[in-house]
């Protein structure tokens, strides 16, 4: 498996593979995921070693500054250090618990400090509850900010954000 | 340290903050009702100050959710901060912060949210937020307030907050408001130190007279 930049032929897997990872993720066509792509400072694929156009996962990421509408990506700008915010990550069915999510993470945590970013920032949904993404974020060094309710309770969500190590 | 919630009534005429805490005045810090705009609750750390800035977000337009993101500007200490906003149509956002003091969480539904700290557990907003999911089909503006106090009395009848109790208010206003009107609370009652003070807060709605 190897790490690269998202390009446009992408986007029909990327969809597929965002859709069946909802509710973890919110839902997002191919349309939509061509929108958060152009928003994005940061957006990686992870692919097949031996099929570079087979996605296996991705991760679409923010820099201040985008304009962004989502709530939590709001609370993370207001809240002041630099950061880079990842907006969704998502792996295929049948190829999580591979490392997938660690090697789009190392590169983006490379990344972060090499734009010498102060923060990586996310969110991870608490109801319904996401035990294996917490889990994964909080083995990578991610701590909880706070919690946000919102859409009348539809939404319920942990804020994390993890120091950006200097290079 | 505090139960609370905010909540519109069966028609949707009326919206309300009240809670509950052990700490004197509750009523002086934490709620804010502004007829015709939307209900506040600050709490935990309790930064009063945020509960006008909230208000003047939604005065600006902006969404619950829009206002909710905006408090980690407004206040270098949002972490030790819960903030509840809800506007005259029952959308609700609650913020809690990681460093306010456990059991801490919040649970909203349409037309309704109930936020705690320092709670004895997860019981106490349980209570109150299935209380608060059963609407009648009408009330006037006293039922209403009755309804809350009832919402209240179940939270702290499910241990409350866990350090006691001291002081707790109920505010009332209304959800739509146009120019001429009169810009006063219908219901603004507090009981700021008594040893029992949501049955307290219960006696003095029985006293209280709507304003001619």
């Amino acid at each position: 498996m190897r790490i690269r930049p998202l390009e446009s032929v992408d986007i029909g897997q990327v969809s597929a593979i965002n859709g069946a990872g909802v509710p973890g993720v919110t839902p997002a066509d191919a349309d939509e995921v061509a929108r958060l792509v152009e928003l994005s400072e940061l957006s990686l694929v992870a692919v097949d070693d031996s099929d570079d156009a087979a996605v296996l996962g991705f991760l679409l990421v923010m820099a201040p500054g985008a304009d962004y509408e989502s709530e939590n990506y709001r609370w993370f700008s207001e809240r002041g250090p630099d950061f880079l915010y990842i907006d969704r990550i998502a792996i295929a069915e049948g190829r999580r618990g591979e490392g997938i999510g660690d090697a789009l993470y190392r590169e983006l945590f490379r990344v972060a400090a090499e734009q010498g970013r102060a923060e990586v920032t996310c969110e991870v949904n608490t109801m319904p509850p996401n035990p294996g993404s917490m889990r994964f974020h909080e083995r990578l060094g991610f701590e909880r900010v706070g919690e946000l309710v919102t859409k009348g309770g539809a939404y319920e969500v942990a804020l994390l954000a993890r120091t950006v190590a200097r290079a | 340290m505090t139960f609370s919630l905010l909540a519109l009534s069966a028609d949707g005429s009326f919206m309300a903050a009240a809670g509950s805490t052990r700490f004197l005045a509750i009523g002086s810090a934490a709620p804010m009702v502004v007829p015709g705009v939307g209900a506040v609750w600050s709490q935990a750390f309790t930064n009063p100050q945020l509960r006008f800035e909230m208000i003047r977000a939604l005065r600006r337009g902006e969404s619950v959710e829009q206002a909710i993101a905006t408090v980690p500007l407004l206040d270098e200490g949002s972490a030790g901060r819960q903030v509840a906003v809800m506007d005259g149509r029952g959308s609700a956002a609650v913020f809690t912060g990681a460093e306010t003091a456990e059991w801490h969480g919040a649970i909203s539904a349409a037309g309704f949210s109930v936020q705690g700290n320092i709670l004895v557990g997860p019981e106490v907003l349980d209570a109150m937020a299935a209380k608060l999911s059963v609407v009648p089909a009408t009330e006037d503006v006293r039922q209403f307030g009755e309804r809350l106090i009832g919402v209240l009395q179940a939270g702290q009848d499910a241990g409350g907050d866990q350090r006691g109790r001291q002081s707790a208010v109920l505010l009332v206003g209304r959800s739509q408001w146009a120019e001429g009107e009169p810009e006063s609370l219908v219901i603004d009652l507090r009981v700021d130190d008594h040893p029992d003070p949501v049955p307290e807060l219960r006696r003095l709605l029985d006293l209280w007279v709507p304003r001619a």
